[in-house]
């Protein structure tokens, strides 16, 4: 998965999640903390939820408590490719 | 660190209330049902464990760090003898109800265990489902968490003998949920019942015990709290018109739905609950 498709899911999770907010996240701000663009955790762990069945895999919970920023998020998803 | 304010939102709703639901000791933490179906009876088990893992004998000068309604150090003084249990709270309606039991050989305070400086060392130390209290979920964001669980033990250590041993109680994060409803349960209890707290996961206190305390045994009771929690939860509703008449159905509704997500967490592998027997590194 490239650098922009891990965006584009993070983008369709945020508005599967909360509709109409994608248009928050881009490239610039991917190291932006969650809760400065109004992600709390439990959007966050929903999100989660969406991008792990999209992408058919299951993050480790212990890692899950530290996604602080969207470049963590990001991050995730690369890993678990 | 839960503050004061935070604290006392989770604890200070009204001793009345929540003696109307907890056993007669007022134990606000999982049971050991081993044996047994009964709440009291667990309660009264799950403090000898504790009491067994911090090798507690009667010449004992006993610490519990976050003592509740004092149901622990009752315990220690009247049914296991100890010469001298002391309890630290945060919470002032706890501290109280503890003064009310008139307990001999107990002495409680109200501290911020960061702030506690005891005058004698203590031979063995209890901490009950307290450590939930140490770090925010901000702070286990940040990754902060660890160092703060690690200073934890270490002001346990600076507070004891050397040979003792400390009988440890929490709550486990462990899978997180996926689902939506559950996930808004969980973080709902977590911000509006227990504020700024956050249980902890299995590895935090293995990497945090070092270099204070050596790990001699841990036993996960998940079954044991979903069973508490349901018995909690019956009980409560069976005082449904008084609850909602004397604190309102706010109260009700809100602790309905908290006891409610905690069966539902136990039994979803959400949260477990382990205890541990530690000796302190001499």
């Amino acid at each position: 998965m490239t650098e922009t498709q891990i965006i584009e899911l993070i983008k369709a999770a945020l508005d599967q999640v909360a509709p109409g907010r994608s248009a928050d996240i881009n490239e610039g701000n991917m190291n932006m903390k969650m809760r400065d663009l109004a992600i709390d955790s439990v959007v966050t762990m929903e999100m989660i939820g969406y991008i792990e069945e999209n992408i058919g895999k299951t993050f480790p919970d212990e890692d899950l408590a530290q996604v602080n920023k969207l470049s963590d998020l990001a991050a995730l998803i690369r890993n678990a490719q | 660190m839960s503050t004061q304010d935070e604290v006392e939102v989770s604890y200070d709703v009204s001793n009345e209330f929540f003696r109307l639901w907890l056993d007669e000791k007022m134990n606000y933490t999982c049971g050991l049902y081993e044996g047994t179906d009964n709440l009291e009876e667990a309660q009264n088990l799950k403090l000898h464990w504790l009491s067994n893992a911090a090798h507690v004998t009667k010449e004992s000068s006993v610490l519990d760090i976050g003592c509740g309604w004092g149901a622990n150090v009752e315990f220690l003084s009247q049914i296991r003898g100890v010469k001298k249990a002391t309890g630290i709270t945060l919470s002032r309606s706890q501290h109280a109800e503890i003064v009310e039991r008139k307990i001999p050989n107990v002495y409680a305070t109200v501290t911020d265990y960061r702030d506690f400086k005891p005058t004698e060392k203590f031979d063995a130390v209890i901490s009950i489902c307290m450590m939930e209290h140490i770090a925010t979920p901000e702070d286990v964001r940040d990754g902060n968490h660890i160092k703060m669980y690690r200073d934890y033990f270490r002001l346990a250590h600076e507070w004891t003998n050397p040979g003792a041993w400390f009988g440890l109680q929490t709550i486990l994060r462990n899978r997180v949920p996926r689902n939506r409803d559950h996930l808004r349960d969980l973080g709902w209890v977590t911000q509006e019942i227990f504020p700024g707290g956050l249980s902890l996961r299995l590895e935090d206190i293995v990497l945090a015990v070092n270099p204070y305390w050596e790990i001699m045994e841990i036993q996960t009771r998940r079954e044991h709290y979903e069973k508490t929690c349901a018995e909690w939860l019956r009980r409560m509703r069976v005082h449904e018109a008084l609850i909602r008449d004397r604190w309102g159905d706010q109260v009700f509704d809100d602790y309905d739905r908290y006891l409610s997500t905690c069966v539902t967490g136990f039994q979803n592998h959400y949260q477990s609950l382990a205890q541990y027997a530690l000796r302190r590194i001499d």
